[in-house]
């Protein structure tokens, strides 16, 4: 790689920290990731789509919930200004290039991959680790399942 | 991490740079083809770069010197605001 990458976790607690919020934000992760593999073939599988844009135009003061918008019914764009993308350096004005639907069904078109969940899901970004692996993670996990979903692509802004 | 595959683009544009159809297949197809290696990959860097310079990799989030005084004031008013959901209840409940 020619560039060092950012490193995003220090550049958000330094920006926290000059807000004066003491206390560092903690990412929630699970240290052990179970591996998985899928036992069909990509072009036998369903996908389902995990954003964290909303369908609304969400304020920073909302609450957020798990939410799910129909893949045959795709807005023009999502809406995220209430999270920390870089609204300098780029826009959210082509759905493909975060939520790439269209591009997904080319390939299903194509017989690359089975097929997509009707429902793509939008992820609440919480402060709460609680919220997100309690309440929220089980949320899209059962929406998925409903679908009939194999697999899941999370693509975060 | 299991798979995941990167796009150092600045953060919003995951998935390819707006409108360039072609690269965000490309992107898309790649990310895909995780799902088909029988071990975790960890972190697949993409082999793309940003066409519109670099700068956004010094400046997204940056804290300078003459920022302090506003984002400090920013941090209030958010903190205040946020006890005032507090007070109406509109947080969530779980």
């Amino acid at each position: 790689m020619k560039h060092a990458h950012v490193r995003y976790m220090d550049r958000t607690r330094q920006y926290y920290e000059a807000q004066g919020f003491e206390k560092p934000y903690a990412w929630a992760n699970y240290e052990d990731v179970p591996f998985t593999q899928p036992k069909s073939r990509l072009s036998e599988m369903r996908l389902a789509v995990i954003t964290t844009g909303a369908l609304y135009d969400r304020q920073q003061s909302d609450p957020r919930f798990v939410d799910s918008g129909s893949i045959h019914d795709l807005p023009n764009h999502l809406f995220a200004n209430d999270l920390a993308w870089d609204k300098d350096a780029t826009h959210l004005n082509d759905l493909g290039s975060y939520l790439p639907i269209d591009v997904l069904q080319d390939l299903v078109d194509e017989g690359e991959l089975g097929s997509i969940a009707p429902r793509f899901h939008s992820v609440p970004t919480e402060y709460s680790q609680r919220r997100t692996k309690e309440v929220d993670a089980p949320e899209v996990l059962k929406r998925c399942v409903e679908d009939g979903s194999d697999i899941a692509l999370l693509i975060p802004l | 991490m299991s798979r995941f595959y990167f796009v150092d683009y600045p953060l919003g544009n995951p998935c390819g740079v707006p409108y360039n159809r072609s690269e965000q297949t490309e992107i898309v197809r790649s990310a895909l083809e995780l799902f088909s290696v029988p071990a975790p990959t960890g972190t697949v860097f993409a082999p793309y770069e940003w066409p519109r310079g670099q700068d956004w990799r010094e400046n997204y989030m940056r804290v300078l010197p003459e920022d302090v005084e506003r984002l400090r004031a920013a941090g209030e008013r958010r903190k205040l605001e946020r006890q005032k959901l507090r007070d109406i209840g509109q947080v969530r409940k779980d």
